[in-house]
């Protein structure tokens, strides 16, 4: 790609449950290939569990869609069942620096007409992990919304002008503690938490398998 | 004229609130809807849902519903059932963006408040000081330093904060108490009281008034039900759906895969040797446009609904599901005549087009077409191949679209259907001792990819890289079909005609159009070899604004670095010329990397750029920077600016107007001949195929 100069970083984007006003998003080059990540510099997100712990993510997110839920929420009740599901690799691959650079290639090993996508060995063992990803932003539906879907390229489409049939499977959803981001068409790095497993947004329906919860975001230039 | 009537009253109906007055139900006049509607044209016998909406919230005492003079239940031999529900009105999502002005006034937080669509409390201002009642509690707000913050005196709340939101224009959006928000009602619903009945059979040929009271409203509308054709000249009916196909782009696809010399098209596409050519328009029940929904919905149910609809009349009660149905052509030929069924779409099977043949719903969100999939299991046509896969695989596993735990593969499997997910296993599935009776091809878990990623750029075909081509899924189906003695009806959608036209993308839109017309080809030619007593006919569903002008030479427009230097490249009348696209393979399908191209272009889209050259990518031709598409620098990047013309927020090309062709072979075909709404259609193959509903058994 042609991601090459080195932007001054213009802002810090916490994404501490009390972020700082004009959050801004900071420009940074792309990760260079086969090289060391680079370390995890941010804090954690700290979002508590707000909701009952159950064995699939799907059967406790998956109820009616609640209209009135207060910013984060959503995603606070993502994050309960994510940190209750424990998926089991078929061969457990380990790490041994974070955050885990992963690409939208190394998601999934193929797909199967009868059982559907076969996730990759290192996306389940990536579970609760640190990792970081680039992709695109998909075009916001709310500025209120407190999450966005990471893409690989960019669409065109209105993510919910249709149906979340029609997404592409490489996608990861990105949970912000903070309720609103900037919008950007530009190439974004995210850093933070992965969740592996269907679930289900409680306030938008928006089905995902794949999301991360993040401690930092910034853009590529 | 009488259409638009109705649509108009629909659209008052919506828009409707709820007018509380002195007057007695009788003096009163209340919007009425009845579908289906005024003029909705009937074959005898043919199975239809009949519903009366009146807008208030109960029934007047005088409401009444006859059909050509006779109470309605007494001439349809059935008692009513009574549904009713609110529609419209909406609750705005509480947010605390804005602050409050300085002249903010206490009173504007009074009104009714709700949780999710239920109203929970009322909040009332009386000389500067709040209360707040709900379910007969009780409590006063004591006003604190902010005044958006209040602090709950008495009922269950005492003691909590309740805090108001404004949006960012400074309007009251809601309250919070603790952790539960409350939305401020922005508009009321609408009371709509309805009668149904279900499952009625249109009367004998002739015209029928139906005629509503309703308080001071007397309502009528007039169905037609037409005579039934007595003979069947044709014993199968294939029709051939190239979604979004246009004139302009049948005549753009025959040069580049026949070629041109000395002004001399070299062949024929097969569509070409019609024996009969029509033009059907394509308006919606609601508008002059339309999409792939209403316009499938016409051609097999031979009724005008309204865009995004299928295979019913659109209420205004929530379910999208149970809007007043009308029976399909399929439907009414298994009934009648035992006849195989098939559908075969390059969509998701679920899609607009396909689905039209069996499914009956208002919209197409991904809830409804997975709906669909489960009416597709329902009607269990003897072949359906296409897309789709991620309909028929259960929620919980990664990759599907359904939210309940039906395993539709499996359901198929045991319903006698072999099933098939590659080209391979396609091949398979007909090459075995015995031809299967009931076959289920699914080749991709959305839409399948189009030619020119299967054959040329196949980097884009990701996992799956063994997709059937459409005329290799439209000899199957026949070949399955044909097993029937009764004979079959058989769907062919070609849908990324219109699929690729949408992004702006000609080659990828026009080897489609080649594709289909290559099935068309090998269709006709089958029936002429084997079952002469074979109708086929070809159409669009809608229109697409493309459009070929002249040529562009690719050397002169490539080196230009500024958008006029570039247009020189672009030529008209005699300098145009002819593009010089080869066809080595002599496969039909051309190269459409050439020194000289068409100068193609769609007449509305988003701004974006155009190079008119073949990308090697699908293309994305504009993004969305804070709501409003703009050029996506990654497409045509070496294109010319185009300024967008539509509305800010639209992303690609839309349907447009113009009415479509269509092409008729064998016999029946003559009632093709002519300018007609596509409803016809349905009626022109009903005639062919001897069609009287009212005859099965």
């Amino acid at each position: 790609m042609r991601f090459i100069t080195l932007i001054i970083a213009l802002a810090v984007f916490l994404l501490a449950a009390c972020s700082p006003d004009n959050a801004q998003l900071v420009q940074v080059t792309a990760l260079p290939t086969g090289q060391t990540p680079p370390t995890r510099t941010t804090l954690p997100v700290t979002l508590e569990p707000a909701q009952t712990q159950a064995q699939s993510p799907l059967a406790a997110t998956a109820t009616p869609l609640a209209n009135n839920l207060m910013a984060g929420q959503a995603a606070a009740m993502a994050l309960a069942t994510d940190t209750a599901f424990q998926p089991t690799p078929r061969s457990e691959v380990s790490f041994n620096e974070f955050p885990v650079p992963i690409t939208f290639d190394q998601f999934y090993d193929g797909y199967n007409m009868r059982t559907g996508l076969l996730l990759s060995d290192m996306l389940v063992s990536l579970d609760g992990q640190e990792v970081v990803m680039e992709g695109y932003m998909a075009p916001p539906l709310k500025p209120e919304l407190d999450y966005f879907v990471l893409t690989r390229v960019r669409l065109a489409f209105c993510p919910f002008c249709s149906s979340t049939g029609d997404w592409p499977n490489d996608i990861a959803l990105v949970y912000l503690a903070d309720g609103t981001t900037t919008a950007t068409t530009a190439a974004i790095r995210v850093t933070g938490r992965i969740e592996i497993g269907a679930s289900v947004d409680a306030e938008t329906g928006m089905v995902s398998l794949v999301r991360i919860y993040a401690d930092s975001l910034e853009t590529l230039q | 004229m009488k259409h638009n009537r109705l649509a108009v009253l629909f659209g008052l109906g919506l828009a409707a609130t709820l007018a509380f007055t002195t007057v007695t139900a009788q003096e009163e006049a209340f919007p009425v809807l009845i579908l289906p509607v005024n003029q909705a044209q009937f074959l005898p016998g043919a199975e239809f849902d009949f519903r009366v909406e009146v807008h208030t919230r109960n029934l007047p005492e005088n409401f009444a519903v006859t059909v050509n003079g006779t109470p309605a239940a007494e001439f349809f031999g059935a008692d009513p059932v009574n549904e009713d529900w609110e529609f419209g009105g909406s609750v705005v999502r509480f947010n605390a963006d804005g602050v409050p002005a300085a002249d903010f006034d206490v009173a504007s937080l009074a009104g009714e408040y709700y949780l999710r669509d239920n109203p929970v409390a009322t909040i009332a201002a009386a000389d500067g000081a709040l209360t707040w009642a709900a379910d007969g509690e009780t409590a006063t707000l004591e006003a604190t330093d902010n005044v958006l913050v209040y602090t709950v005196v008495g009922g269950p709340a005492d003691g909590a904060t309740l805090t108001f939101g404004l949006n960012a224009n400074g309007a009251v959006t809601g309250y919070t108490i603790g952790d539960a928000a409350f939305g401020r009602l922005s508009s009321l619903p609408t009371q709509s009281s309805s009668v149904i009945w279900r499952s009625m059979e249109a009367p004998a040929a002739g015209e029928y008034t139906v005629e509503v009271t309703a308080g001071a409203t007397t309502q009528a509308v007039t169905w037609v039900v037409r005579e039934p054709s007595t003979e069947r000249a044709a014993r199968n009916v294939i029709l051939f759906v190239a979604d979004g196909m246009t004139v302009p782009m049948i005549t753009a696809a025959r040069i580049a895969s026949q070629g041109i010399t000395a002004g001399r098209i070299e062949g024929q596409f097969a569509m070409d040797s019609a024996e009969a050519i029509g033009l059907a328009h394509t308006n919606s029940l609601d508008t002059i446009m339309s999409d792939s929904a209403n316009t499938a919905s016409a051609l097999n149910t031979g009724h005008i609904g309204r865009v995004n609809a299928t295979g019913s009349y659109s209420d205004t009660s929530p379910s999208r599901l149970d809007d007043p149905r009308v029976e399909t052509l399929a439907s009414m030929l298994r009934r009648a005549y035992g006849m195989s069924i098939g559908f075969v779409t390059t969509s998701d099977f679920t899609d607009a087009t396909p689905a039209a043949g069996w499914a009956h719903g208002r919209d197409r969100a991904s809830a409804t077409r997975a709906n669909f999939a489960i009416q597709a299991f329902d009607f269990q046509p003897e072949v359906l191949l296409g897309g789709g896969g991620q309909y028929l695989i259960p929620a919980g596993v990664d990759g599907s679209a359904r939210t309940d735990d039906r395993d539709l593969f499996t359901e198929f499997e045991t319903a006698g259907y072999s099933i098939a997910t590659s080209a391979t296993e396609l091949e398979s599935a007909l090459t075995g001792d015995a031809l299967p009776e009931r076959l289920l091809g699914i080749f991709h878990p959305r839409d399948l990819s189009v030619w020119l990623d299967r054959n040329v750029y196949t980097d884009n075909l990701g996992d799956f890289t063994d997709q059937p081509g459409l005329v290799d899924m439209t000899m199957a189906a026949i070949e399955v079909l044909a097993q029937n003695e009764n004979g079959f009806y058989l769907t062919v959608e070609s849908a990324s005609v219109d699929k690729q036209i949408h992004p702006l993308d000609q080659e990828r839109a026009l080897s489609d159009l080649i594709e289909f017309d290559q099935a068309l080809g090998a269709a006709i030619a089958w029936a002429q070899e084997n079952a002469p007593d074979t109708l086929i006919v070809v159409t669009a569903d809608h229109g697409h604004g493309y459009e070929v002008y002249g040529t562009v030479d690719v050397a002169t427009f490539n080196a230009g670095t500024t958008d006029l230097e570039r247009r020189e490249g672009i030529q008209v009348y005699a300098d145009a010329g002819f593009p010089t696209y080869t066809d080595p393979d002599g496969d039909g399908f051309p190269d459409w990397n050439a020194d000289v191209v068409f100068a193609g272009t769609v007449n509305n889209g988003p701004e974006h750029t155009e190079d008119f050259q073949v990308s090697p990518v699908p293309r994305v031709p504009a993004i969305n920077q804070d709501g409003v598409y703009v050029d996506n620098p990654d497409d045509d990047p070496n294109g010319i600016l185009i300024t967008g013309s539509l509305a800010p927020n639209a992303s690609t090309g839309v349907h447009t107007l113009q009415d479509v062709p269509v092409f008729a072979f064998g016999p029946g075909a003559d009632a093709f001949m002519g300018v007609y709404h596509q409803s016809e259609i349905f009626f022109g193959m009903a005639e062919a195929l001897g069609l009287n509903p009212a005859a099965a058994e």
